[in-house]
């Protein structure tokens, strides 16, 4: 009987390994618990492009806030620090380095986010997720004591260019089924914006813990004459230095020559 | 579906208001019309505040003058208030200026001072140049009201000084629009100062050149101001290509736009300062020179919003 009851363990390993994927994919399922889509997926920035806003819908799981993040490319920016030279006059000083800090990011949330639990800074957590918690990724040089007033003056420019933002109340929900609800949210995409890569980050938060994160995908793109001006500029610019020099005389001509014509004395 | 009030900038990287920047060219150019100054130290902060970064403001700016200052510099030349001689000399000072100023920066920008010096030389150039065209014109228009031939008296007697140095000098011309008799080494001597003097501050330089042509060259003001524009189209269509070519900074829709309003707008200026005595004109220049020369200041003495800015602007 022995060899039957080693052969039932086997069995009984095999089937086990084989189930584990399903029972661990069960078990990880938490952080991908989220299902939401995004309209447009592509921005077209044509030549009356004025900012637009991207629709995300999607569910979450019941007892939890959907606080989307939409997210540019991190990027290096060299700034300079404001300072006072002898006491009196503001001038630029020192040189700084900003690294790892998204070009972009408009956070919406149904709530406001510092209303929530769990504000201490840390990626897994809501604290991580506001604009305050992208100081995590920042690498700002040189590092010293001020490094953390530089970081707050960055938010700060970057909340007065409009590219930064926490938007409440554009977040709305409906009842759904299986322990999920259901948003609809509203991303407002500003129209000082660079071509190029982005992505929303959904994230189901409860009792200030990140539960379930998922993302998407969406591009901005010139089209029309803004394309084909950007393509010229930064393709053949001495080209495009001619020819816009030629097409402002000209332009100056003419307008010269109607006034000519109006007002001949 | 109304009209589309906005359009996207690619060079600028974001969308504007047509109708807030054909206005903001309009006034501009209209100040340039009538004052011969390219107006880039008013458009430049201007379109900053519009959100328009600083490196494109100003080099898009550049391209819009070349527009505006062939418009008034047309008007100007079919007045007869243009003299060639004088603004090439003065131009080709101005290229010798601005290559040594250009490197001037450089050497200042690797010492760490270079926004010390802009910003000190802005509001010292601002001031004494305002304050001393308000103070001038202000006895001038005062001279001329109550004692006319005294001050004529006096002046020539000013004027003979001046005289003998500058008929001390080489290489005399004549010229005949400005009714002057100098050495051409004096026009190109200004042009060079005023060409490093823009290099560091970054503008055509109209407003400093304006009055070294009055002062120092003595050439009338309505002469003053079509030569300052003939030569300003230059600075800048040199400054155009430049800035497309090696920092893609020129936004030409931003400039066009700009250009319809200020083009108007400097036709106009032209017909308003024909009808403007000399004094009066100069008066003006210096108080606009003095309005913007306090905002620098406030600028410098405020806590600004942010401590922080962009590397290429100031």
């Amino acid at each position: 009987m022995k060899p039957h009851r080693h052969l039932c363990y086997y069995l009984f390993g095999l089937i086990g390994l084989l189930l584990l994927p399903f029972f661990s994919a069960r078990a990880m399922a938490a952080p991908d618990a989220t299902q939401f889509s995004v309209e447009p997926a592509t921005i077209h920035m044509d030549a009356f492009y004025d900012g637009t806003k991207l629709v995300a819908t999607g569910t979450v799981p019941e007892g939890s806030q959907a606080v989307l993040r939409f997210i540019g490319n991190a990027c290096e920016l060299h700034m300079k620090r404001k300072g006072k030279i002898f006491g009196l006059l503001w001038m630029n000083r020192d040189s700084l380095t900003f690294n790892g800090l998204p070009n972009l990011c408009i956070i919406s949330s149904a709530v406001n986010l510092s209303e929530l639990k769990g504000q201490e800074p840390g990626a897994g957590g809501l604290g991580g997720y506001k604009l305050s918690g992208l100081k995590e990724g920042a690498d700002i040089e040189p590092n010293d004591a001020d490094s953390a007033e530089a970081f707050e003056e960055f938010i700060r420019l970057k909340q007065n260019e409009g590219l930064y933002r926490e938007t409440v109340g554009n977040v709305a929900y409906e009842p759904g089924d299986a322990g999920f609800k259901k948003f609809r949210a509203e991303i407002p995409v500003p129209s000082r914006m660079s071509p190029g890569q982005y992505t929303v980050e959904l994230a189901a938060i409860k009792d200030g813990s990140i539960i379930a994160k998922s993302s998407r995908p969406v591009t901005a793109d010139l089209v029309g004459f803004p394309a084909l001006l950007a393509g010229l500029a930064f393709g053949r610019p001495a080209l495009y230095g001619i020819l816009a020099s030629i097409i402002a005389i000209i332009s100056g001509l003419l307008i010269g020559m109607v006034f000519q014509s109006k007002g001949a004395h | 579906m109304g009209f589309p009030f906005h359009l996207y900038l690619p060079i600028a990287g974001n969308s504007v208001n047509i109708i807030a920047i054909m206005g903001l060219g309009g006034v501009v150019g209209l100040l340039s019309g009538i004052f011969g100054v390219g107006g880039g130290f008013l458009m430049t902060p201007l379109l900053i505040m519009m959100g328009i970064p600083p490196t494109v403001a100003a080099a898009s700016d550049s391209n819009q003058i070349v527009g505006a200052s062939t418009s008034g510099a047309l008007a100007h030349f079919r007045l007869g208030n243009v003299d060639v001689k004088m603004g090439l000399l003065l131009l080709v000072g101005g290229v010798l200026g601005g290559t040594v100023g250009v490197q001037i920066i450089a050497i200042l920008r690797r010492l760490g001072n270079a926004d010390f010096l802009i910003n000190i030389t802005y509001v010292l150039m601002l001031g004494i140049i305002g304050g001393y065209m308000f103070v001038e014109s202000l006895q001038s228009m005062r001279k001329t009201s109550v004692e006319a031939p005294a001050a004529a008296g006096k002046e020539k007697e000013k004027e003979s000084v001046y005289a003998r140095f500058m008929k001390s000098l080489p290489w005399q011309m004549e010229f005949k629009r400005s009714g002057v008799n100098i050495s051409m080494l004096v026009p190109l001597f200004f042009g060079v100062v005023v060409g490093i003097l823009s290099a560091i501050m970054g503008v055509g330089g109209g407003f400093i050149m304006v009055p070294i042509m009055v002062y120092m060259l003595r050439m009338p003001m309505h002469v003053v101001v079509g030569t300052s524009l003939f030569q300003i189209l230059f600075t800048c269509l040199n400054v155009t290509i430049m800035q497309a070519w090696q920092n893609h900074t020129v936004d030409f829709i931003l400039a066009l736009l700009l250009l319809i309003g200020s083009s108007i707008g400097a036709q106009l200026g032209a017909k308003i300062g024909k009808k403007l005595k000399g004094d009066q004109l100069k008066i003006l220049l210096a108080s606009l020179v003095l309005i913007v020369m306090v905002k620098m200041l406030y600028q410098l003495l405020a806590r600004p919003d942010v401590l922080l800015a962009y590397v290429g602007g100031h």
